[in-house]
């Protein structure tokens, strides 16, 4: 359907999704699920894979609307500026030809930048975490170990939607880089991410709490709502979870 | 060590909170009055602004009367509010530090106020304005009581240990080295020249030819109530000093760290040991002149910028450099350098700061040109040895080095500052590299904490060998993958 945003980028690799396997029991297909025996995910491997094929296609629509407002935007306020200022032929025709490159630079970058962050992102993730690499001409490359993860999500907006893409954020207590964006990865490969990285995080959590004493002070003059999870931050919730599963 | 509290009890306040609570606002209401009416000044009226005080005495008064907290199994529950009520659960093992003010006033009357933070956000989880000394003692009790209980087996109990007690030499010196009565002059300059008081000084004194007169006969006269003015200026400098700094020490209760300091207004601070996200040496020109050093410490709670409490900036004000190993020992073992091999930047980053350094000087010496005409490149005898200087002194300086348990970093010229965090309190590592970086093959580590205050006391190491920092990066990686993080 959308095959023509596609258009040029037959040479790309085949960076699909499939190298993750899913376990039984998410989202997967019926073809996945007959693989789900297979051993983990080979993305697990500590192997750098790039963003999914789709990404290069959704910012290009990101950046022609972006191009688009500013075709429109451009020549009104080149008109404006004509208009009021009355400059002569020559001072027309430069702004002319100044607004025409300038929106031809804009074009330009829409159409090739993601190109080139495509080529230069990069990610992986392994026993240790997850490792982000990405920037055309400033370079970074952040690593964030497993254990220090503090919670991820997946947010899709709704042109990554149209492409099955996600972006995953992840929330570690540091200071400067207190969320770290993995933008166009796969829709099912950002959920089996941010639910591998939680769950083996939990799972090598220390003994889990004890009840956090929201029912033990019920009888108290206090007086609180008897506990459902609604009236409990997230942590009540989770720490009471952790208490079953003893 | 006192009682311990019951947990069943209901608390409230101080009765005295009242008094403060009013007198707070009643401050800041004057304040304001005093502002509008110096904008409204020749105006009928203007005493209208006082029945403001009113909601606000009320607003005291309901925020007193309905003030509760109370001592749970593990976590610590403050209630306020009257028409919205406001229920917030403290759990023990989340609160980072618990810091105290007490005032000339709050002496006089035997209480405290009382912050205790968690990790999240810059503002104190619960503030307790104000408390008896003895609930204080029950809420440590408390709060601590909660937390052995929730670590387990007990640990076995220590006795207090005064760690470390700042002598009177140190503080003379510390306020020396702070220089803030010059910055206050600063201050005063800068405010001065704005509101035009030095044009009409000068008009003033114009008129008065005596004065002049005075001062063109004896300039040394003028030098010389400069030099008093500046004088004073230090003796109030150290004055602050002493009172701020006043009879500071540390005290060490199990795994927390209690300092406290203050002669008029006391402060202490209590961090858990454990809890400390990011801890720096740091020497200024004047203090490897006298061989001093000062220690900083970074915990996740609270914004140590906005906080004028001295007790929380620094864990040791000042202390001669021979006794710094010995209280890091007791502080922070891991934090100790000695023995490290430490490691230098890229062979190359000397030649790139030099060119940076070239730089800047050249914009100075670029402006000048239009003055001076070619006599202005004489600048550069000046500049290439300057920039060599700055360039030579940072190399000789900078440095990375990672022990069993920390990464540590140096960097400075001739004020130094050695940085070091414990592979469990590092939240990501990242690596970047700008065009410039990316040609010479070098890069830049940062180590992010959780320490509130990352803009002032960063881990970054820049010029770094590429290869050299992918290698550090992956060592972090793995091993803060390998610890728990625990607050």
């Amino acid at each position: 359907m959308y095959d023509w945003y596609t258009m040029g980028l037959e040479d790309y690799q085949d960076v699909s999704i499939d190298d993750l396997r899913f376990e039984a029991g998410s989202d997967a297909t019926e073809e996945e699920a007959s693989r789900s025996e297979e051993p983990r995910p080979g993305v697990l491997d500590g192997g750098f894979q790039p963003l999914h094929e789709n990404y290069v296609a959704a910012s290009r629509v990101n950046g022609w609307i972006g191009a688009g407002i500013a075709g429109i935007g451009l020549p009104i306020g080149l008109a404006i500026l004509i208009w009021t200022k009355e400059p002569g032929r020559v001072g027309v025709f430069l702004l002319i030809a100044a607004a025409f490159l300038l929106l031809c630079a804009v074009v330009f970058l829409a159409h090739f930048w993601p190109v080139f962050e495509f080529r230069h992102t990069r990610w992986r993730l392994d026993g240790d975490g997850l490792e982000i690499r990405r920037g055309v001409v400033w370079r970074h490359t952040i690593s964030i170990p497993r254990t220090r993860i503090q919670h991820t999500d997946v947010a899709i907006g709704p042109i990554q939607r149209r492409f099955g893409l996600a972006t995953l954020a992840v929330h570690t207590a540091g200071t400067h880089d207190s969320q770290i964006d993995l933008e166009g990865i796969g829709e099912r490969t950002a959920q089996a991410i941010g639910n591998y990285l939680l769950e083996d995080e939990a799972s090598s959590r220390e003994a889990p709490r004890r009840n956090r004493g929201v029912m033990d002070i019920a009888g108290g003059e206090f007086q609180l709502p008897p506990m459902s999870e609604g009236s409990l931050g997230s942590t009540g919730s989770l720490l009471i979870e952790q208490e079953d599963d003893e | 060590m006192s009682e311990l509290p019951s947990t069943g009890v209901i608390r409230r306040l101080h009765p005295s909170s009242l008094m403060f609570e009013i007198g707070k606002s009643f401050f800041s209401i004057v304040v304001m009055g005093i502002v509008v009416w110096s904008f409204a000044s020749g105006r009928k009226g203007e005493a209208w602004f006082m029945l403001l005080i009113v909601p606000v005495v009320i607003g005291s008064i309901t925020r007193f009367a309905t003030f509760r907290y109370r001592f749970a199994a593990d976590n610590l529950i403050v209630r306020e509010g009257w028409i919205f009520k406001k229920t917030r659960h403290v759990p023990y093992d989340r609160i980072q530090n618990i810091d105290t003010v007490q005032g000339p006033l709050h002496r006089l009357f035997g209480v405290v106020e009382v912050r205790l933070e968690t990790a999240g956000g810059t503002e104190p989880e619960a503030v307790l304005r104000v408390v008896s000394l003895a609930d204080l003692e029950q809420i440590r009790a408390g709060v601590f009581r909660g937390r052995d209980d929730l670590a387990g087996p007990a640990l076995p109990e220590k006795e207090d240990a005064t760690l470390f007690r700042m002598g009177s030499t140190d503080v003379l010196l510390f306020g020396l080295f702070s220089q803030r009565g010059l910055a206050y002059l600063g201050g005063l300059l800068v405010l001065g020249w704005e509101f035009d008081l030095w044009e009409r000084a000068s008009d003033a004194i114009g008129k008065n030819w005596v004065t002049v007169d005075i001062l063109r006969v004896y300039p040394w006269l003028f030098a010389g109530i400069g030099v008093v003015l500046l004088g004073v200026l230090q003796a109030l400098t150290v004055l602050w000093a002493f009172l701020t700094l006043f009879d500071f020490h540390i005290v060490r209760r199990r795994d927390d760290l209690r300092t406290s300091c203050g002669l008029l207004t006391r402060q202490t601070a209590t961090v858990p040991q454990d809890r400390i996200q990011f801890l720096s040496v740091r020497e200024g020109w004047l203090h490897r002149l006298f061989g001093r050093a000062s220690i900083k410490i970074q915990t996740a709670g609270g914004d140590s910028t906005k906080k004028t409490q001295v007790s929380r900036k620094w864990l040791v004000p000042l202390v001669r450099r021979g006794r710094l190993k010995e209280i890091l020992s007791q502080v922070q073992p891991e934090a100790i350098s000695g023995g490290l091999d430490w490691h230098g930047v890229h062979r190359l980053a000397r030649g790139r700061m030099f060119r940076k350094w070239l730089i800047v000087f050249t914009i100075p010496i670029a402006i000048s040109v239009r003055d001076l005409g070619g006599w202005a490149l004489l600048g550069y005898f000046l500049a290439i040895p300057l920039a060599f200087q700055l360039a030579a002194l940072r190399v000789r300086c900078l440095g990375w080095g990672v022990s069993e348990k920390a990464v540590f970093m140096r960097d400075g010229r001739i004020a130094r500052a050695e940085n070091c965090v414990r592979f469990s309190k590092i939240q990501s590592v990242s690596l970047s590299q700008n065009p410039l970086d990316r040609r010479l093959r070098m890069a830049r580590l940062r180590v992010d904490t959780a320490s509130s205050d990352n803009a002032q006391l960063g881990f970054v190491i820049p010029y770094l060998g590429l290869d050299v920092a992918r290698e550090l990066m992956q060592r972090l990686r793995r091993e803060a993958a390998a610890v728990e993080f625990r607050w």
